[in-house]
């Protein structure tokens, strides 16, 4: 464990495993708040992937934000490697007193400093057990060196320090509440001005995330609006059949405005992920949820734990029995024999609700802010 | 002035409940004008109270973590290798040497990496420097290879020599040698042997010789009182060596607490046998120790009876003190009414064990945050039904050929109408229920704790959301009764049989607060429940009052071995058990096995003790929503216990929560089932099991005051007094 005492104004370094901007809103939003908490301006240090160039801020962050630019394709060995060698200089050039990591894969770069940062932040957000040897190697070696680890889903968690016997002491978990569109409101609609459609906003595949139920004769007359990258490993496949469809609408990676216009619209949106492909599949703990929720948009969910324990602690959506087709036929027919209904305007002032409870940024860093603190020993300045 | 000693090598810090229980009973003494010692460890941390003596001495970490300590070192030794090795190449990976390595292994994939120039020539030179590194491996291997086959070739001719007469003839020789001529086996069980006498494993030789000497220097008189507390077959041995050693030592009268249950089965039928030979065979030295005068205690009858039998001694009853400061809390439970619906506080105490029930801990909390469940499933289960009952009514408006097909259509749309009533109607489990939160004290008793507890405890780190509150460190006296106070229901799911006689220092401490507790049936504390006066009386009355249906308690068919089913009507919500005993002395005991099916066809059982030393025992059991039958059969678990010793009621209730309370003081539990259900119910109704908890506080504190437990022992000390014998 470090010294965990750090005197005022606190040099704050950040290393996150993405390119910020495209994904992964709780990011920014982490390092934002933990800046600000200690009343100093932060580093965040991103990758370079050439599908996401730097992002331009409509906000101030707390943080400045670096990019280590790298001729390699993206996510190759040698650019993993690369991004992570020029990361660790440039921490060791700072020298901070708290570094925050943000996801798994960059978790390696602890093993390489030669000076222990004052207090470390672990922001676990993938299910580490998925990763490959090196990265548990990693783990196994320094997480229970870790100040705080964060995670969005503890069962995750739970599976991953059972598997390298490692059992970090400092654990807190805050939901995945952040939105692309953070700082800015989730926009919402209310229950009467919907357009009767549901709303997938995510990746495209078969495999991972079933996108073939939308392409499926039985769901024919059901209209679907579907925003997110095509993955699929025969993507101008699935794109042709996309086209075709009578019901669907495709809108590719919009924007951050026009997807938060169009969520506000729709009836129901979907949340899930292919549950075999591992635990972490699983467990999910998906950003999707919370801003379908925050958006008054009530979310039909594949049975994953979360989703399950979150709907019916507060009654703002639908859990599907499985994640076969059958099963998401039927639950989409149930949905939309509720629209329009008193329920149904009951069930997004649910949304409303938990949002205002729960399902806030606000609401969920406050969770660990006194952690943080804990940790730091530092008195926070807001 | 008489001095009061405690012995107690457990004693190691300033936390921590055997200290506490200690400076209980030395408070006590001390208010009883004796002057107390505490006689602890010799490594005790932290501030020591007054009277306490650092003197025991007693390796905890060598003698009872022992193996674990050194297999722990071990492993840690290995794990600060493999992290100084994985950072080291971590360094090595991530310089440039290992960005060129990368790129290298990328431009044999044939990767696009060629446009960096600098790593080019790093690459360049890390490919010529694998190059040589495998020249040279290669030359090695030609230089060593006639001598690979050398040794190749002597090894083909031994093993040849060795497969032939020549070989046969050394291995017998070995092998009577390993039997006859060198006895290994005894030589290396002598050698353990003795180790083991000159390092003393189990730390007894120090112990004794530690607490010896301390008494001879103490020099204690008669009037004095040495009690030895939480005591077990090991530390008689240690008291055998002090009396035998000790002259100083035998001069005040010693007392013995016994904590730890003998027999696991129910009494009252215990059979000694040969696993208790060591235990008794101690007891009985001590007690012919000349000039030793012994007082025998356990701390619940039931432990008093099982020591009892083994024929040493009359064993007394001790229960466990408690501090009269938690009794003020009971007085603001009978003054003091919570407001309705006001945030529920569930408690746990005691180290993070998966016997003392922590493992439910997260998911009853967590299901008690499901407010919208049920809302859920009926808003979803009559959109389902009214979907069905509007397809079931086109079809009947459709023409039809025949008045048959009329009929069926019509019946159709009848259970399609009752389907969406009862999806309406789908009972909320939550419905009255206040807001609930958890305080648990999440220390470990062994290091890391276990895979349950673990886990459960990350559980509730991420519960704080719905309010669980956890703290790792167990805290000091002061802090631990303010969680008491802080609590409002303490749950108590018990599951291990060490706990079915012996006692629950936390079932006792939330009695005396007058909490309200959850409490498991096979328990020492369940049974204190069960058989507590307004417990009994108050459920007694339900079954008089409550409407519902009696069933046949004639006891040939309960005791049958496959009772009949009976199927109870659909407003039936609880099946409660009443028994009369005609022979107080022919009681424990019996209990009631309840076999529930539900309409998936699954079978789930319910079991509850009704055993008693009073006329009257009582139990009730909620049914799950889904029952279609049940049959309901009582064991004896006494043998003695004939049919004509007992009268057995049985009712189904109809009771909703608007009815009232369905018991007083605490709920009962069969299994880890029925808690959400039971911790609901008291939810509900907290001013009333508030209340009633904190009336039979006042009969507790006769019992477990520390003033009460002071009186018993000083009148046994006096009694066994040599001037009070010759009196």
């Amino acid at each position: 464990m470090g010294s965990g005492v750090v005197k005022t104004k606190p040099r704050i370094v950040g290393i996150s495993d993405v390119s910020i901007g495209y994904g992964s809103p709780e990011v920014p939003a982490l390092m934002d708040s933990i800046c600000r908490t200690f009343g100093t301006s932060g580093l965040l240090i991103e990758p370079d992937e050439i599908s996401r160039p730097p992002v331009k801020w409509t906000w101030d962050p707390a943080f400045k934000l670096e990019r280590i630019a790298s001729i390699f394709p993206d996510h190759t060995p040698a650019w993993h490697r690369h991004f992570q060698s020029n990361a660790l200089r440039k921490m060791e050039a700072v020298d901070p007193d708290i570094l925050v990591i943000f996801g798994s894969s960059v978790f390696t770069s602890l093993m390489g400093l030669r000076k222990r940062p004052k207090c470390i932040i672990y922001h676990a957000y993938e299910f580490i057990s998925s990763l490959g040897e090196h990265d548990k190697l990693a783990h196994e070696v320094m997480i229970e060196d870790v100040d705080l680890v964060i995670t969005p889903e503890i069962e995750r968690l739970i599976i991953d320090v059972e598997g390298f016997k490692r059992y970090p002491e400092k654990v807190a978990a805050i939901y995945n509440v952040a939105d692309i569109s953070y700082p800015d409101p989730v926009i919402s609609k209310p229950a009467d001005q919907r357009n009767g459609r549901i709303l997938w906003f995510g990746t495209l595949h078969r495999t991972q995330a079933y996108a073939e139920h939308f392409l499926s004769p039985s769901v024919a007359d059901i209209g679907f609006d579907l925003f997110g990258r095509i993955t699929d490993p025969d993507p101008e496949s699935l794109a042709r059949k996309i086209e075709a469809a009578q019901n669907l609408r495709y809108f590719g990676v919009a924007a951050a405005e026009e997807l938060n216009a169009r969520r506000a619209e729709a009836a129901f949106s979907l949340v899930w992920w292919n549950p075999e492909m591992n635990a972490g599949a699983y467990y999910l703990a998906s950003n999707r949820f919370f801003c379908a929720v925050q958006a008054g948009v009530p979310p039909i969910c594949g049975p994953h734990p979360q989703c399950v324990d979150l709907i019916h602690r507060y009654g703002c959506g639908l859990i599907m029995p499985d994640w076969s087709l059958p099963s998401f036929e039927a639950t989409v027919r149930d949905a939309l024999a509720l629209y329009k209904t008193p329920a149904y305007a009951e069930m997004v002032e649910n949304c409303a609700e938990a949002t205002r409870r729960e399902f806030n940024w606000g609401a969920q860093y406050d969770r660990i802010k006194h952690q943080l603190v804990d940790a730091t020993g530092l008195a926070q300045v807001a | 002035m008489a001095r009061f000693i405690v012995v107690d090598k457990l004693i190691r810090s300033s936390g921590g409940h055997f200290l506490e229980y200690a400076t209980r009973l030395a408070d006590g003494f001390r208010e009883a004008g004796y002057e107390p010692v505490l006689l602890a460890n010799n490594r005790f941390k932290g501030e020591k109270p007054e009277g306490l003596r650092a003197v025991i001495e007693f390796d905890y970490d060598r003698v009872v973590l022992g193996a674990d300590r050194k297999a722990k070192k071990i492993e840690a030794r290995a794990r600060a290798r493999l992290a100084a090795k994985a950072r080291r190449e971590e360094r090595l990976r991530l310089s440039s040497l290992g960005v060129a390595s990368a790129v290298y292994h990328d431009l044999l994939r044939g990767g696009g990496a060629r446009q960096d120039r600098r790593s080019m020539f790093v690459a360049l030179f890390v490919f010529c420097g694998v190059l040589a590194t495998r020249l040279l491996i290669l030359l090695g291997l030609v230089l060593l290879w006639p001598f690979k086959k050398l040794f190749q070739g002597l090894g083909w001719f031994l093993g040849r020599l060795g497969s032939g007469r020549a070989g046969d003839w050394v291995r017998a020789r070995i092998s009577w040698a390993r039997e006859y001529a060198v006895p290994s086996g005894q030589l290396r069980a002598a050698a353990l042997g003795v180790r083991d006498v000159l390092n003393d494993p189990r730390g007894t030789r120090a112990q004794s010789n530690s607490i010896i000497a301390a008494l001879d220097r103490m020099k204690p008189r008669p009037d004095d009182i040495l009690l030895w507390t939480t005591v077990k077959e090991a530390d008689l041995e240690v008291a055998l060596e002090v009396a035998r050693a000790s002259q100083a030592g035998r001069a005040p009268v010693w007392h013995f607490i016994f904590r730890e249950p003998i027999f696991l089965n129910e009494g009252a039928h215990y059979l000694t046998g040969q696993q208790h030979r060591g235990l008794r065979s101690k007891l009985l030295e001590l007690a012919a120790i000349d000039g030793l005068r012994i007082g025998w205690w356990c701390d619940t009858e039931e432990l008093a009876e099982q020591y009892s039998t083994l024929g040493a001694g009359t064993f007394g009853v001790l229960p466990v003190v408690m501090p009269e400061s938690l009794a003020t809390f009971a007085e603001d439970g009978r003054t003091t009414t919570p407001e309705p619906g006001a945030k529920i506080t569930l408690g746990y105490f005691g180290d993070a064990r998966p016997e003392k029930g922590y493992g439910i801990l997260p998911e009853l909390l967590t299901a008690l945050s499901h407010r919208k469940r049920a809302w859920n499933e009926r808003t979803l289960g009559v959109i389902r039904t009214t979907r069905d009952l509007e397809a079931a009514q086109s079809e009947l408006d459709r023409s039809t050929v025949s008045f048959r097909e009329t009929l069926i259509r019509r019946r159709r749309v009848r259970m399609a109408e009752a389907r969406v009533k009862a999806a309406s109607e789908i009972p909320d489990r939550l419905s009255g229920a206040p807001e609930f939160g958890l305080l648990a004290q999440s220390n470990f008793n062994v290091p890391d704790g276990s895979a349950l507890t673990r886990s459960s405890r990350y559980r509730l780190l991420a519960r704080d959301d719905i309010g669980a509150e956890i703290y790792t460190v167990p805290p000091a006296s002061e802090g631990y009764v303010a969680n008491f106070g802080r609590s409002d229901i303490v749950v108590l799911n018990y599951t291990h049989p060490l706990y079915r006689a012996g006692s629950s220092g936390v079932f006792a401490e939330a009695i005396l607060a007058g909490k309200p507790v959850l409490v498991t049936d096979q328990t020492w504390g369940g049974r204190r429940l069960r058989t507590a006066p307004g417990y009994v009386q108050h459920l007694s009355d339900l079954i008089d009052k409550q409407p519902g249906i009696w069933l046949s308690g004639d006891p040939a068919s309960v005791m049958a071995t496959n009772p009949a089913w009976v199927l109870p009507p659909s407003s039936s919500t609880h099946l409660a058990l009443r028994v009369h005993f005609a022979d107080l002395s022919v009681t424990d005991q019996l209990k009631a096995v309840v076999n529930i099916r539900l309409v998936d066809g699954s079978v789930i059982t319910r079991e509850r003790n009704l055993c008693s030393r009073l006329p009257k025992a009582v139990a009730v059991i909620r049914l799950p929503e889904a029952a279609l039958a049940l049959n309901v059969k009582i064991e004896r678990l006494n043998p003695r216990l004939t049919p004509d010793d007992f009268r057995l009621e049985t009712k189904l209730l109809s009771h909703s929560p608007e009815d009232g309370p369905l018991c007083a003081i605490g709920m009962i539990i069969g299994d880890a089932d029925e808690a959400l259900d039971a911790t609901v119910e008291m939810g509900r109704h907290f001013a009333h099991y508030r209340r009633t908890a904190s009336a039979w506080s006042s009969e507790w504190q006769e019992e477990h005051l520390t003033r009460h437990a002071v009186v018993r022992i000083v009148r046994t000390s006096e009694a066994a007094r040599p001037d009070s014998r010759q009196a």
